[in-house]
């Protein structure tokens, strides 16, 4: 897994902030921008048989191990008290907000090639509040990526000339990466609006801003 | 009317149905003239909601999606997305693994830039050295077939390693394939290299800056082109990339010119890359080592005994008759841990325990769990830096998978690289992106 430092900020101009302090640092590529809708996450790290089934890292198999053979029996019910892993601890601990986005910046020496650090700035967002100020001044592939962020969560971003859909057409209704989107619906695909011809050159050019609700 | 003339702009729509757009992108240009004044780009013909599919599949069956990302070179597709989901469980799959996995990616990386220097020239006129170079894509597809048991949909990978080992000749089959790629390659530099035609379209069109590569989040060859040596294999060594010596090609001017011959410099490397992985590839296990195991009899009597809190950390070890005499005619498809890596078809199909396997593998809530929590990893993939940020809730499925396609980057440049040039830069441009609408649209 590739290291990254990370910074949690709050929406708005902190974050605006801390990516601008970030780009004059000399974090100079924007790898990735997305999301994550956490409104999911319902289970707690009570389950422990239930996460130590299957692909469990070698020490946690040990553990159980250590646990089976000081029982004294091979195959005694031992007293299961397997704690929570930090990671899991912190997966599982609540979030302000129901979406988080995410930027990972890297620095990139144009001379050598190497990657000097990686940075993570995370973000909590909530649902409807306009609070994202758009990176695309600092790097300018935020524009695209703001788009699908849109897009894919209808999370918004403010300070920008428009925004539209990246991947889906502007008539789909809803934004499919949000949890309570169902994989199951359908939506008609759109013919020309108000009668206009579907080989007129502007037909399904993207309309100049959507409102937002 | 004569003073709007001298300005008169115009409109032209060029694609999604326009050859060179692949019928899946759609460019919105307006004109003045020949002369691009401006460019905008739409996207999402091909979309296939990979992101939302992942959340609601298992962890492996979420691979065959994989296959289709950039599906001309799916085997990369598939080790970086099984080295994300290990990574986040902090698995290490056996070295042999490691090697196929580096193997597989480099013949497709090999796969990728044929593809897309002979679909480019194609494009700019040079039919014949389309012909020749999917005709030497046609030798490694082969070879992908032997390993893989497809050509394009390989789904290869494996969480805890791979679907199969190669067979004893592989290696000898692979070299040949290498030595008719080779001259493939020789013949196309050859008519294209110095070909006036070509160099009059390809040198200096579509130029970008380093500055402006790096800021657009560009990667892979089109950023090397610009001679910045950044490669995710050199960069941040994953597999045994450490293990191996091979140069980072990089251009000079960013043109199209020079993410051609940075390609065409590339396959060689790669192609350098497989033949010492062949030297080197050590014995043993290519899959996971099997879990601990009891005999069958051991764990049916602690069964018996109502002694059953711990047996599900322990595998039966199942009587050699019962596991079907005629094993060793597949040696090389048989997987390591039964709990992590789908077990080869013909147990799925020829014996009750390798059809139990597969269904605990494939049943929802039963296949393999990864811990919660979160990370990214990436590998170089054909076009770039291809990551996968991949969420777990400590169940059975994703909680997200997130794919950093490394294609898109340089089509949000597009505009940059086109405005103030010609229509006829934009087949060039286009090509030497080599956007590939499965990982671009998802």
């Amino acid at each position: 897994m590739m290291v990254f430092g990370k910074r949690q900020v709050e929406a708005g101009e902190p974050l605006f902030t801390a990516l601008k302090e970030l780009r004059e640092e000399g974090f100079n590529v924007l790898i990735d921008l997305t999301a994550i809708d956490w409104s999911a996450v319902k289970r707690g790290p009570g389950d422990v048989s239930d996460n130590l089934k299957r692909a469990v890292p070698a020490e946690t198999q040990n553990l159980v191990h250590a646990i089976g053979s000081a029982e004294g029996e091979e195959y005694g019910t031992p007293k299961m008290t397997v704690k929570p892993t930090p990671a899991e601890e912190a997966f599982f601990a609540p979030r302000p907000e129901r979406f988080e986005v995410v930027y990972r910046l890297a620095r990139i020496d144009p001379e050598t090639g190497v990657d000097k650090g990686r940075v993570e700035v995370r973000s909590f967002v909530s649902e409807g509040a306009a609070s994202l100020r758009s990176a695309a001044s600092l790097y300018p592939i935020a524009d695209w990526l703001e788009r699908e962020v849109w897009d894919m969560f209808g999370i918004r971003f403010v300070d920008r000339p428009d925004i539209k859909r990246l991947l889906l057409y502007e008539q789909f209704v809803g934004h499919p990466l949000r949890k309570d989107y169902p994989i199951t619906r359908r939506q008609p695909l759109i013919g020309p609006a108000n009668g206009e011809r579907a080989d007129s050159p502007t037909f399904n050019l993207i309309k100049a801003t959507v409102k937002y609700d | 009317m004569t003073e709007n003339r001298e300005h008169r702009t115009y409109m032209l729509n060029m694609g999604p149905q326009h050859p060179a757009m692949h019928g899946v992108i759609r460019l919105v240009l307006e004109l003045e003239g020949e002369k691009i004044i401006a460019t905008e780009v739409e996207m999402g013909y091909l979309h296939r909601a990979f992101e939302k599919h992942a959340e609601t599949e298992t962890w492996n069956n979420v691979m065959p999606w994989t296959d289709r990302l950039n599906y001309v070179s799916p085997l990369i597709n598939n080790a970086g997305y099984c080295l994300a989901v290990e990574n986040l469980a902090g698995i290490t799959i056996p070295e042999r693994g490691q090697y196929l996995r580096v193997i597989s990616s480099e013949i497709s990386r090999l796969t990728d830039h044929l593809t897309c220097i002979g679909a480019s020239a194609m494009e700019l006129g040079a039919f014949t050295v389309f012909l020749y170079l999917i005709k030497a894509r046609e030798y490694l597809y082969q070879c992908v077939d032997d390993l893989t048991g497809a050509r394009i949909t390989t789904s290869y990978g494996r969480i805890g390693g791979v679907k199969a080992d190669m067979k004893a000749d592989w290696p000898d089959k692979v070299l040949g394939a290498y030595k008719l790629v080779r001259e493939a390659i020789s013949d196309s530099d050859k008519l294209l290299t110095r070909n006036r035609i070509f160099m009059d379209r390809v040198d200096g069109t579509g130029v970008i800056s380093r500055a402006d590569a790096l800021s657009w989040g560009i990667t892979g060859p089109f950023l090397r082109s610009t001679g910045v040596p950044y490669d995710v294999r050199r960069a941040h060594p994953y597999f045994v990339y450490d293990k191996v010596d091979f140069e980072v090609p990089v251009g000079t001017k960013g043109d199209n010119f020079d993410r051609y011959l940075v390609r065409m410099a590339e396959m060689e490397q790669s192609m350098r890359i497989v033949e010492q992985c062949f030297r080197q590839i050590p014995g043993g296990k290519h899959s996971l080592d099997v879990a601990e195991m009891k005999d069958a009899f051991v764990y049916q009597d602690a069964g018996k005994m109502g002694d059953t809190a711990l047996l599900k950390f322990y595998k039966a070890k199942v009587d050699q008759t019962l596991q079907g005499g005629q094993r060793g005619d597949r040696p090389g498809i048989l997987s390591g841990d039964r709990a992590v890596v789908m077990p080869a078809k013909e147990d799925t199909y020829g014996s009750i325990e390798g059809l139990m396997n597969h269904f605990e593998n494939v049943m929802w809530s039963w296949g393999v769990k990864i811990p919660a929590g979160e990370g990214y990893t990436a590998v170089e993939g054909g076009n770039g830096e291809l990551g996968f940020h991949i969420v777990s809730s400590g169940e059975d499925r994703p909680y997200r998978v997130h794919c950093r396609p490394p294609c898109l980057p340089p089509l949000a440049a597009l505009p940059q690289l086109l405005n103030g040039g010609y229509i006829s830069d934009i087949i060039p441009t286009f090509g030497s992106v080599n956007m590939i609408a499965g990982e671009l649209d998802r």
